[in-house]
């Protein structure tokens, strides 16, 4: 779907273009209208003047030059007039060798247009028709203007409105987009903050900072992350207590199965398989169910802290075997995008094994090339290549039981799924042992 | 060798102080934190087994308040957390070992071995094999070995050789060995100590156990 903010661009933009365009039609016609009614009204004035100025004297009309303006006197000098009296025409002297092609009007009658006039210009013309009691023969007086002058003008003036309009405009659409981009700030930074919450960089998104429009949503959101992460607490410890809970009545039961071993060893070996089958199971699926999946980063993994704490865990669990554990993270990396409690067990296990078979050896390094890669290598007498391909193959059900490395791998297998990390088995080419690698989903 | 076990299953309880017994160790046995706490204040011992869960507090706090205090007895978290963060955090609140449950009593056993091994400085000789200047207890057979003699031991007798074996050359004083003799509660005979010195004499030499009047007791092995 088309985002608000462009579809704000666009509606806005639309709207003030077409604004703008209605606008200058509107002034167009208008500034039209009022440049050709004040160019009739200047005509009406000099038609008036003209009249004046016509005299009759022993039977001739002529017109008195000293009464006229004396625009009339210069040739093609954009003002004209033109007295027509059947079979003859008195013309201004502006008109020089041109005429005015009038159309006798009946007396009192006023004619209004527009022709080619001198030198092929636009003029607006308007005639009247006399009739005197001295003048008994009808008369058509006509004065005219050239409109180039005044049309000069009039392009001048719209040209400087519509430049002025179009600047106007330009500056809206700058403005809109400004304004608009200033306003989805907060959204943009919404989506941020969203990211960085996904990530598990922050716990909870600051409703404080957040516009007033969008703030039901962002409290919806934080009260929602609270639920969910108490819910999946609480199913977390729930397992947990149900795990425990098993456990020491098996713990009685094992002690009670070895008594049951000096008297009637048949009996207990039926019975600790029983019992051997119960714990692999609270081990492998009461574990397996107790992994979420759940990012929260107040729960996520801290590094290296925590990678620091298993090996030191691990340097005791085995202190007969003297093992110099490094572990090399950038300092980029601060958490891993795993729920602590999985991490700890998938990294534990897999620091585990490196441990056991290590000489004396092992290594925890990762970067951030895409995603976070972790990788975990020791110096021991590593896999063979064929059955590295089997521990990599993600179909194969890995099983410590079947692939006797040793490995706590159907958790560490289970953990990888859930939280959709790529698992890789390999030769470790600088330490020589078994190598594997985690690579987190970026 | 004397353990305490911080422990609220009494059936569990119950078996592994058979088990421990049969082991050659007294065990003390509590299930409150508070009284695992004035115990382990008032006696010398030489291994704890600590459950996380007790009615009255918690293991690991108890472990730690232990640790702050200066109290370094070798401790084994007996527990069914068994996850990783959670071993990370027993061993963080000081423990030398974690074993989950359910667990075999062998195991165990291995481990307290090992631990107690540890804390006296000897290596770890999975062999169960204590031996001192031609003295070799043999901790399965609960028997020594002198020269090419084999004697059967009383279960008294393989405590105490044992503790002497594990201090070889040191000062032990009779209410120390007392103490690792007997549980916290029994009634202590007081001449035991001399009782049982005297017939490990008869089988390990007269110079073997030297007596310090008014002090106690050193052992040297044969080579005197």
């Amino acid at each position: 779907m088309i985002s608000i903010r462009s579809k704000l661009s666009l509606w806005l933009t639309g709207l003030v273009i077409i604004a703008t365009l209605a606008g200058l039609v509107l002034f167009e016609t208008m500034l039209r209208q009022a440049f050709h009614d004040s160019i009739i009204d200047r005509l009406e004035e000099d038609l008036e003047q003209v009249l004046m100025a016509v005299e009759y004297e022993n039977g001739e009309i002529y017109i008195d030059q000293g009464e006229i303006s004396s625009f009339y006197n210069p040739v093609y000098s954009g003002r004209y007039f033109q007295l027509n009296i059947v079979g003859k025409e008195l013309r201004s002297r502006s008109l020089w060798d041109q005429r005015l092609d009038v159309k006798v009007l009946a007396a009192g009658e006023t004619r209004v247009w527009q022709t080619k006039g001198p030198q092929n210009h636009d003029i607006q013309l308007l005639s009247l028709g006399l009739s005197t009691e001295t003048l008994s023969l009808p008369a058509t007086i006509t004065v005219a203007q050239d409109l180039s002058i005044g049309r000069k003008v009039f392009s001048q003036i719209y040209g400087t409105k519509l430049g002025i309009n179009l600047a106007l405009l330009l500056a809206m659409i700058t403005g809109i987009i400004l304004v608009l981009r200033q306003s989805f700030k907060p959204v943009n930074e919404m989506q941020l903050v969203l990211n960085k919450l996904r990530e598990g960089e922050i716990s909870s998104l600051e409703v404080d900072k957040i516009p007033q429009e969008l703030q039901p949503l962002a409290t919806t959101y934080n009260d929602l992350l609270v639920y969910s992460s108490k819910q999946i607490e609480r199913s977390r410890n729930n397992l947990g207590n149900l795990s425990h809970g098993l456990k020491t009545p098996l713990a009685v039961m094992q002690q009670q199965v070895e008594a049951l071993g000096l008297r009637d060893p048949d009996a207990a070996i039926a019975m600790q398989k029983q019992l051997d089958h119960i714990h692999k199971m609270i081990e492998r699926k009461l574990a397996a169910a107790r992994i979420t999946g759940d990012m929260l980063p107040a729960a996520q993994m801290q590094v290296p802290k925590d990678l620091l704490d298993l090996c030191q865990t691990l340097a005791k669990v085995h202190h007969h075997k003297d093992i110099d554990c490094q572990v090399d993270i950038p300092s980029a990396i601060s958490r891993l995008p795993i729920h602590r409690e999985d991490g700890m067990e998938l990294i534990g296990n897999l620091l585990d094994n490196a441990h056991k078979w290590a000489a004396s050896q092992v290594r925890v390094c990762a970067d951030t090339q895409q995603g976070i890669r972790l990788c975990i290598e020791d110096d021991g007498p590593g896999v063979e290549s064929h059955e590295l391909a089997l521990l990599t193959n993600r179909g194969k059900r890995l099983d410590e039981d079947t692939m006797g490395h040793g490995l706590g791998l159907s958790i560490v297998k289970d953990i990888a799924e859930q939280y959709q990390i790529d698992l890789a088995f390999e030769h470790s080419a600088e330490l020589g042992g078994l190598k594997v690698t985690l690579e987190f989903k970026a | 060798m004397k353990l305490l076990l911080v422990e609220d299953n009494t059936l569990l309880v119950e078996e592994l102080e058979k088990q421990l017994k049969q082991a050659g160790y007294v065990t003390d046995v509590t299930d409150k934190a508070t009284e695992a706490d004035y115990l382990i204040k008032e006696t010398n011992y030489d291994c704890v087994i600590l459950d996380i869960g007790l009615p009255d507090g918690n293991g690991l706090e108890l472990l730690e308040t232990w640790r702050n205090q200066g109290i370094n007895t070798p401790v084994i978290m007996l527990t069914a957390r068994s996850q990783w963060h959670e071993k990370v955090e027993g061993f963080n609140a000081g423990a030398d070992d974690y074993l989950g449950k359910p667990f075999h009593t062998q195991e165990l056993l291995a481990r307290i071995h090992a631990l107690i091994h540890r804390a006296h400085g000897k290596a770890n000789t999975p062999s169960k094999e204590l031996s001192f200047e031609g003295v070799t207890l043999d901790e399965n057979q609960q028997s020594v070995q002198v020269n090419d003699t084999i004697f059967e031991l009383t279960a008294m007798e393989f405590r105490l050789l044992k503790i002497f074996l594990m201090s070889p050359k040191k000062l032990l004083s009779k209410a120390q060995l007392t103490d690792k003799l007997y549980q916290f509660d029994d009634e202590k005979e007081s001449n035991v100590v001399e009782v049982y010195v005297t017939h490990l004499r008869k089988k390990l030499g007269k110079t073997a156990i030297e007596t310090r009047r008014g002090q106690g007791y050193i052992f040297h092995g044969l080579n005197k």
